[in-house]
């Protein structure tokens, strides 16, 4: 309803002109920033996949078949390679998971993880909450534990990682509210994500608004249709958020993430404050679920379970949605939300919106134009006439060619940084890190990392997927949201704790130490090249500068070849401190 | 001498391999700072500026509330469930009458900045101020008449425009950022940066040539765990993989970051380790150990060699759609015991009349409530604080409180009347902003509005 107006026209020339300008403006090679013109941070975006289409063009050309086509020729995957694809599509590389892509290949791989089951985080917290001494309360470590844990073991890694990157989209927090004394109403958000995560987006997005810790977070529990008498209305919260940062976003988008500008070159706003009151309408009446007969005030919390109907509490009126779109008085609870739901789910910009956003927590943050159309006409057919199918989704945007070409992944703009508790998690995978007691405890997080997982300061996540680092970023009008919590303390903290993490020895009097197994880098350390190769690829996808090569090898050297713990200790030190391995290309 | 201080912060660093705390072994960096001190002139010219930004979106309905039995009716009519009782809040003696005669109380959780209002004096409240382009009523906002911020009520963008201070500008850099680079001959070149936050990034303080620096409330970190036979081999190459040339922006940007945390650490670690702050702060608070950290660095500002320091500080949870009244009296608590101890401690620095701490936040909410809470709005009520402060009076216009009113866009969601760029820069003109020109550079929509003095500032002699 939206494409093929004017203003999607206009749109597409202005990107042309835009490339146009860069490329007389700017010397590739050179990329002088310090003369580069500031612009409008919607603008950005624009000169972001410009810049990188066109250095992905000066590099040369590149088809949107051309994976298809080299997949049929290229035979197998090499370890670097596979290494890069584990990535991005796993908490991170381990040998096993290496030699099964070199072996098989990425598609192989995909087939695998589509059909493995979930790991269930629920059932390993109701099994430490069991497991309490008596008079204990609960509070959100148990999930945090479960987290680290599954992340870090469970089968199901692709799963695992976009729930993690849904999780910073559609966001839920325990952090300052009262679900931080609720483990389960984390895991039973986090399961429900891992369990959607390749089911269709409109199921995902149903499942999301009845989730009791997201009716909590966002207010959609006991939210009552309007009382005169006391003056009251609907409330917004979870129908601004919803629209905002859920599905449609504030601007209009073509198909290709790019915004439809009006006649005056200014954005157009998707929706305004009438459809916001009109869906906290539509979200009227819903409670936690409840055995025995339903009440609507002070039954006790329930996060296990959808939230519950109360239809003489929700606000049968007519109801102003997007676009004009309104409901009928008198529908029913039901047949409002689905309406609702359906007209966000069936509007043209959830395809380019949720596509960026999935590929700039996987893959790059700043992908080019046409990466978001190609994922985003997935997202609106399947090739089977099914929208929304998060299987196809996710396997294009992995098999793209921008995903897989080692060129393209060369530009000075490609790529983007690992998130801390990514880098961590890897770093536990890459050496099959356990502990005594079996618990995997990581301390501190928010202070250490800027983050932890379902822990974010608001609805807003940890970051903005427009956040940009000023300097050599922003001038190079790149966006880099995960900088936003990159500071001068988290640079030190985390680094801090990753050597610590790869030092730690185990403790006769602490079962809970998590200590990694270095036999696998310490068995090569006679040779600090071969060592330093293998951890290339093991923790950072062949990537690493021959100059940041040379610098480790030595180092390397430099300790007595007897002591061959110290030698792959140091080497995977500097490697996991480096900012080429914190930056995945 | 700027050029030799940074190399021989270089041959510290390097010197430190081997020790477990690189902070510890910048052996005479007070000797140095002496000098630079020296070099910029007494700091007896010593101003600062606090942002306390209270993310979420501030109920101030419920902060300044009319306590007259009439005005105190319309509040108590219209707020339904929200209302705050009259005989809990605590009168405000104002030092010059409301025009329409009306009288005020503060939340009954702000005691201690009751008393720094009536008593002290230091305390000015700032009525239904909030993002604008123009000086807009409701019914220009009703008809479509006006030219509005983009994105009224959204969290992200009224957050940016309130601390870009151009809410239909480029959002590229913060109000506190331009006036830091405008200012930034006031300190020694090879110090840390004027901005600092001690919450994280933020849009206020992105200057073009100043980066904020961030601090935590420990103060700031040093890279550690170098002792061992080792740890000098593995010292020097983490230094020099730091130091290679980065083709990738991303890689080059982490770098950077890296490489001034560590310096910045050495600098600043040094500083404060000197300095003796007995005010005491409130225990468990986020605010009080991120303002207590502020005090400190005020402190250190000899040693440092800063005549100028604008610093960030936050609260999250303000974003009250639910049991607002349970828990906007706890961050309301927070935030009066914590503003008032910092006021303290600059008393007992000696620079209570250099520094000011003023509130922002996201926007106000609806007057309405949503049955426990209230939802996004726009003008809302701030609070400037300092020994430069024109305390004991409320600035701006307090508005009607009528639903469907002269102030009115909605449930009760206010048209400002002040707008954020008034409120900033009469801020930046104490802060030392002198000429109109400077005073567009920081604030460019300034001259669309009537004022750019708000009012509640004595100037400095």
């Amino acid at each position: 309803m939206t494409t093929g107006t004017p203003s999607f026209q206009f749109s597409r020339n202005y990107g042309v002109k835009i490339a146009l300008f860069h490329a007389t403006s700017r010397d590739l090679k050179g990329y002088n920033m310090q003369h580069a013109v500031r612009h409008f941070m919607i603008q950005r975006y624009f000169r972001a996949v410009c810049t990188l289409l066109l250095v992905a063009l000066a590099l040369g050309p590149m088809a949107p078949d051309t994976f298809a086509k080299k997949k049929k020729k290229t035979p197998k995957p090499t370890a670097a390679e596979a290494g890069r694809f584990l990535n991005q599509a796993t908490f991170g590389a381990t040998n096993p998971l290496l030699t099964q892509i070199e072996s098989n290949g990425f598609a192989s791989f995909l087939t695998q993880q589509f059909s493995t089951a979930a790991t269930p985080l629920l059932s390993r917290v109701d099994a430490a909450i069991a497991a309490l001494p008596a008079g204990s309360g609960t509070s959100n470590s148990l999930f945090q534990e479960a987290w680290w844990y599954t992340v870090v073991h469970a089968p199901d890694q692709l799963r695992q990682r976009v729930a993690f990157a849904l999780s910073e989209i559609m966001v839920v927090s325990a952090n300052g509210n009262s679900m931080q004394e609720h483990p389960e109403a984390m895991a039973t958000y986090w399961d429900l994500l891992a369990r959607d995560a390749f089911l269709n987006f409109r199921q995902l997005l149903e499942d999301v608004t009845l989730n009791p810790a997201m009716g909590d977070f966002l207010d959609m529990v006991h939210n009552d249709k309007p009382n005169p008498r006391r003056g009251t209305e609907p409330n917004e919260n979870y129908a601004r958020e919803v629209m905002q940062l859920f599905t449609i976003g504030l601007y209009q988008l073509n198909p290709d993430g790019s915004q439809q500008l009006d006649v005056n070159s200014q954005p157009i706003p998707t929706y305004d404050q009438d459809a916001v009151e009109g869906y906290a309408h539509v979200f009227t009446g819903w409670y936690w679920a409840q055995t025995g007969t339903p009440t609507w005030n002070y039954a006790p919390s329930n996060y296990r379970s959808p939230m519950l109907a109360f239809p003489e509490h929700h606000d049968t009126a007519a109801k102003i949605l997007l676009n004009g779109t309104t409901t009928v008085a008198g529908q029913t609870q039901d047949a409002d939300l689905k309406q609702a739901l359906d007209l966000l789910f069936n509007h043209p910009n959830v395809g380019p919106f949720i596509a960026r956003q999935l590929i700039q927590r996987l893959v790059t943050s700043n992908p080019t134009p046409g990466y978001i159309q190609r994922i985003a006409s997935v997202f609106a057919n399947n090739g089977k006439g099914v929208r929304g199918d998060m299987k196809a989704v996710v396997q294009s945007i992995l098999l793209d060619a921008e995903a897989r070409d080692a060129t393209t992944a060369a530009a000075i703009g490609y790529g983007h940084e690992r998130e801390p508790v990514i880098r961590l998690a890897h770093l536990y995978r890459a050496f099959n890190a356990s502990s005594t007691s079996g618990k995997f405890i990581v301390s501190n997080q928010t202070f250490v990392f800027g983050q932890a997982p379902l822990y974010a300061p608001s609805v807003f996540n940890f970051f903005a997927p427009t956040y940009t680092a000023s300097g050599a970023i922003s001038d190079g009008g790149l966006v880099s949201p995960e900088f936003q919590i990159t500071t001068d303390t988290t640079v030190i903290t985390s680094a801090n704790r990753m050597r610590s993490v790869v030092y730690q020895q185990l403790s006769t009097t602490n079962p809970d130490v998590i200590v990694l197994d270095l036999s696998a880098p310490t068995s090569l350390a006679a040779n600090p090249s071969q060592l330093v190769d293998s951890l290339n690829n093991l923790l950072m996808g062949g990537g690493m500068s021959s100059n940041m090569r040379t610098v480790v090898v030595n180092a390397v050297s430099q300790i007595p070849a007897a002591n061959t713990l110290e030698r792959a200790q140091t080497a995977v030190h500097l490697l996991v401190t480096s900012p080429e391995f914190v930056i995945q290309k | 001498m700027e050029l030799s201080r940074r190399h021989f912060l270089r041959q510290a660093a390097c010197a430190a391999v081997g020790t477990t705390s690189l902070a510890s072994t910048i052996w005479n960096l007070r000797a140095i700072n002496a000098a630079t001190a020296q070099a910029i002139g007494s700091t007896s010219d010593f101003r600062a500026l606090v942002c306390l930004f209270l993310y979420g979106g501030n109920d101030a309905n419920n902060m300044i509330v009319p306590i007259d039995n009439t005005t105190y009716g319309t509040y108590s009519a219209a707020r339904g469930p929200l209302a705050l009782a009259q005989n809990s809040l605590l009168p405000l003696t104002l030092g010059t009458a409301d025009p329409q005669g009306r009288s005020f109380g503060l939340h009954p959780s702000m005691t201690e900045l009751q008393s720094l209002f009536n008593n002290d004096r230091k305390l000015a409240l700032l009525a239904n101020v909030g993002t604008l382009i123009e000086p807009t009523t409701a019914s220009q906002y009703l008809s479509g008449a006006a030219k509005v911020p983009p994105q009224l009520f959204s969290h992200a963008d009224q957050q940016v425009e309130w601390q870009t201070g151009w809410a239909d500008g480029p959002r590229t850099t913060g109000w506190g950022g331009r006036l830091a680079d405008l200012l930034t001959s006031f300190n020694n070149v090879d110090s840390i940066s004027m901005s600092i936050s001690l919450a994280g990034n933020n849009s206020f303080q992105v200057g073009n040539t100043v980066s904020e620096y961030q601090v935590s409330t420990n103060g700031s970190i040093g890279l550690n765990g170098f002792g061992g036979t080792d740890g000098g081999i593995r010292y020097q190459a983490v230094q020099d993989i730091l130091n290679l040339p980065h083709q990738n922006l991303f890689e080059g940007e982490f770098a950077k970051i890296t490489n001034r945390a560590i310096t910045n650490n050495a600098l600043l670690a040094s500083a404060v380790s000197g300095v003796t702050l007995n005010t005491a702060f409130p225990a468990n608070s986020s605010l009080a150990d991120q303002l207590k950290m502020i005090a400190r660095i005020i402190a250190a500002r000899d040693a440092l060699g800063m005549r100028r320091q604008i610093f960030f500080c936050s609260v999250n949870g303000y974003d009250t759609h639910s049991d607002e009244l349970n828990s906007q009296s706890n961050l309301l608590t927070e935030l009066s015991q914590g503003m008032n101890a910092f006021y303290q401690a600059t008393n007992e620095l000696g620079v209570a009349d250099r520094v000011t701490l003023f509130t922002a936040s996201d926007f106000g909410r609806t007057f309405q409530s949503n049955g426990s809470g209230a939802d996004h709005a726009w003008g809302s009520h701030a609070m400037v604080l300092g020994g430069s402060v024109k305390g004991g009076d409320i600035f701006g216009a307090y508005p009607t409180l009528t639903l469907g009113g002269p102030e009115d866009v909605g449930e009760g969601r206010w048209v400002p009347t002040t707008s954020v760029d008034q409120y900033s820069a009469t801020l930046a003109r104490w802060y030392g902003v002198s000429s109109a020109s400077d005073l567009t550079t920081v604030l460019p929509n300034i001259g669309r509005f009537g004022s750019s003095d708000v009012g509640f500032m004595n100037a400095l002699a």
